[in-house]
């Protein structure tokens, strides 16, 4: 299981758990190493689920991308609760069986993006966006009132297209995690590649995921060198002018390191091809899933119509 | 601004994924034609970086902070068909791992903050800063402006998209099947952040790494941006500064139209003509139904009355024809070049 880490949980959580709070003009530094090392976390996180010996980390990149881009196109043409529900729980039946922990997917993937959908979507529940059926009634109707004459109450139809639109994200966000936490990057990338997707396009996206660990280990050594050094207090003008030259220091970097990068694979005798250590070939277990997975939604879509 | 799976219908984000894939081929042309294969690392650096830049947080007021998107400034940086592949391939490594935007609205974020976003405000900045000279007060301040810009660009694009969906996709009995907030609650919601908060952050943090590049390495900027390609986005800009600026005033003034009274000489409509002539000609009144104007009386009945919103459905009306008539001539214009 992913939670046997031979990684500590203590060197993966940031200083935010620790006892020392820092000055709150300096927050903002510190939600930059936050955010920063969540890169580094949740990429030792996905490789080490990928790493794994499940069921999902045995089939083939192309057959999963496939299966994840037909669900989630599914979940978001249907209308009613249940092929989204029940896509769900094939999700999380397909996590368990590829030894993705369910709690971290469903803390990751259901209770930050929903939960903000959810929020913003309060509004919409009311009859004064969505009429409808009333479900719970806040403010009776009066007739002679001007503002409100029917009430105020949840109705059916708000309620349903804001249950619709929350599941269709958060089953949209699970699925593409799953993905995630069961193919590595790198072949997933080149999955496209046999797909027929073009090669520069394909180059560009592995070399962009290998070089955002390294330029945001140099965010990272920037701001936790200024969130050291600094004493006192600053001014907002002088922390956004250190933000300013950081990303422009930050430029200057990523581009002679790209030029020096591009040595280096002339060197190499770049060929303007991906080559990669492991062949990829669609055998008899991934043909399975894939027509397994297709009479799933067959069976689901042809259910929908009947009821 | 990163639109989330579930919000837009699968009608809006596979069309806009369509239109994307165009935008990437073209870009990939114009890209290898300027650098060839050195492009990929570049690119790739690029996005990289650009992915990187979205990470840090910009201190606002008290403990508070955000984040800048910064496509402006990497198209400033490297060129707008450069930033274009740069930036969406940070919006779908983002979409994938990080789960920031979904992976079916990847065609239409990347439309809102990979095209509209550094194109507009690449345009805006070589048309303010002209030919002065790197750093000086006037490229800094096209450098705010076009950050500005730019970012409420992308914001009134999302808000657009998100507002359309109650307009176009409801059920039988008028349940909104997507998005169910309309034009009027998501255009003042998004522009209201974006004019007052977020377009200024942006435009500092622009100005502010754009000063540093300048003062400590011009030259890469220099060899950046004066590629083959932006030389002639540039002179076709200068080519066309007088033309553009007068367009955008004329644009902003059509809702002039509306201190005057009554309707235009012959253009009156089947109640005027029969107020002036005591009778609706049969040919008239048996072709007046054939088409339905898409913007009757320059207005979008989402918008509302008032003067406002009557003003902003001319401008919107004066800025679609305009594009619409400007679109046809360059088509033909290149059709007649390709006959030759």
């Amino acid at each position: 299981m992913c939670h046997k880490e031979f990684i500590p949980e203590w060197l993966l959580n940031n200083e935010r758990s620790s006892s020392y709070s820092a000055p709150q003009r300096l927050n903002f530094l510190r939600r930059s190493i936050n955010h920063l090392s969540k890169i580094f976390n949740d990429e030792i996180y996905f490789s080490r689920c990928a790493n794994l010996k499940g069921f999902l980390q045995a089939i083939d990149p192309r057959a999963k991308l496939l299966i994840t881009v037909v669900f989630i196109i599914i979940i978001n043409l249907s209308h009613q609760l249940t092929i989204p529900l029940t896509l769900l729980a094939i999700t999380l039946v397909y996590a368990h069986l590829s030894k993705v922990s369910l709690s971290k997917l469903i803390k990751r993937t259901w209770l930050i993006i929903p939960v903000f959908i959810l929020v913003c979507s309060i509004p919409a529940l009311f009859n004064t966006l969505i009429p409808g059926k009333p479900l719970l009634m806040l403010i009776a109707a009066s007739p002679n009132s001007n503002w409100l004459n029917h009430g105020l109450y949840i109705s059916d139809h708000g309620l349903h297209s804001v249950t619709m639109m929350v599941v269709r994200s958060g089953c949209s966000l699970s699925l593409v995690y799953l993905l995630l936490t069961t193919t590595h990057w790198n072949d997933l990338c080149k999955g496209l590649t046999l797909m027929k997707i073009p090669v520069s396009f394909i180059l560009i996206l592995t070399m962009t995921y290998r070089y955002i660990f390294l330029l945001a280990n140099c965010a990272l050594q920037m701001n936790e060198a200024r969130f050291l050094r600094t004493v006192g207090r600053l001014d907002h003008r002088e922390n956004r002018r250190f933000i300013g030259h950081s990303m422009a220091l930050l430029f200057i970097k990523s581009n002679y390191l790209a030029t020096e990068i591009f040595t280096a694979m002339r060197a190499r005798g770049f060929s303007h091809k991906i080559v990669s250590l492991k062949s990829l070939q669609l055998s008899k277990i991934d043909y399975i899933f894939m027509i397994n997975n297709g009479i799933i939604l067959l069976i689901l879509l042809a259910w929908s119509k009947v009821s | 601004m990163h639109i989330p799976d579930g919000y837009l219908s699968p009608q809006t984000t596979v069309p806009a994924l369509i239109v994307m894939s165009a935008i990437w081929y073209l870009a990939f042309r114009k890209v290898k034609l300027v650098r060839n294969q050195q492009s990929i690392p570049t690119i790739a650096l690029c996005a990289a970086f650009s992915f990187v830049i979205m990470m840090f947080n910009i201190p606002i007021v008290g403990g508070s902070s955000a984040h800048a998107v910064g496509a402006v400034l990497v198209a400033i940086l490297v060129g707008p068909w450069a930033a274009i592949l740069a930036v969406s391939t940070t919006l779908i490594i983002q979409a994938f791992i990080f789960g920031d935007g979904g992976v079916l609205a990847i065609g239409v974020n990347c439309l809102n903050m990979a095209v509209l976003m550094p194109v507009c405000g690449y345009a805006i900045y070589k048309l303010i800063s002209g030919a002065s000279a790197l750093g000086s007060r006037r490229n800094l301040l096209a450098i705010f402006i076009a950050s500005y810009v730019g970012i409420n660009i992308a914001a009134l694009a999302t808000a657009v998209e998100m507002g359309v969906q109650p307009m176009l996709f409801t059920s039988a009995d008028g349940t909104p099947l997507y998005g169910f907030y309309p034009l009027r609650v998501t255009l003042p919601a998004m522009m209201f952040v974006h004019l007052l908060f977020a377009g200024i952050l942006e435009g500092i943090i622009c100005t502010l790494a754009l000063s540093y590049v300048v003062k400590f390495a011009p030259h890469l900027l220099n060899q950046i941006s004066k590629t083959p390609n932006d030389a002639v986005a540039s002179s076709w800009l200068s080519r066309n500064k007088t033309l553009i600026i007068t367009a955008v005033l004329a644009i902003c003034l059509t809702p002039l139209g509306l201190l005057a009274s009554g309707s235009a000489y012959g253009e009156w409509g089947l109640e005027e003509v029969q107020q002036l002539i005591g009778y609706i000609p049969r040919g008239m009144a048996k072709t007046a139904d054939l088409w339905h104007a898409i913007l009757p009386d320059y207005s979008l009945p989402t918008l509302g009355e008032g003067a406002i919103p009557q003003s902003a459905g001319y401008i919107l009306s004066a800025i679609i024809g305009v594009s619409l008539i400007t679109g046809l001539i360059f088509l033909t214009n290149r059709l007649s070049k390709t006959g030759k």
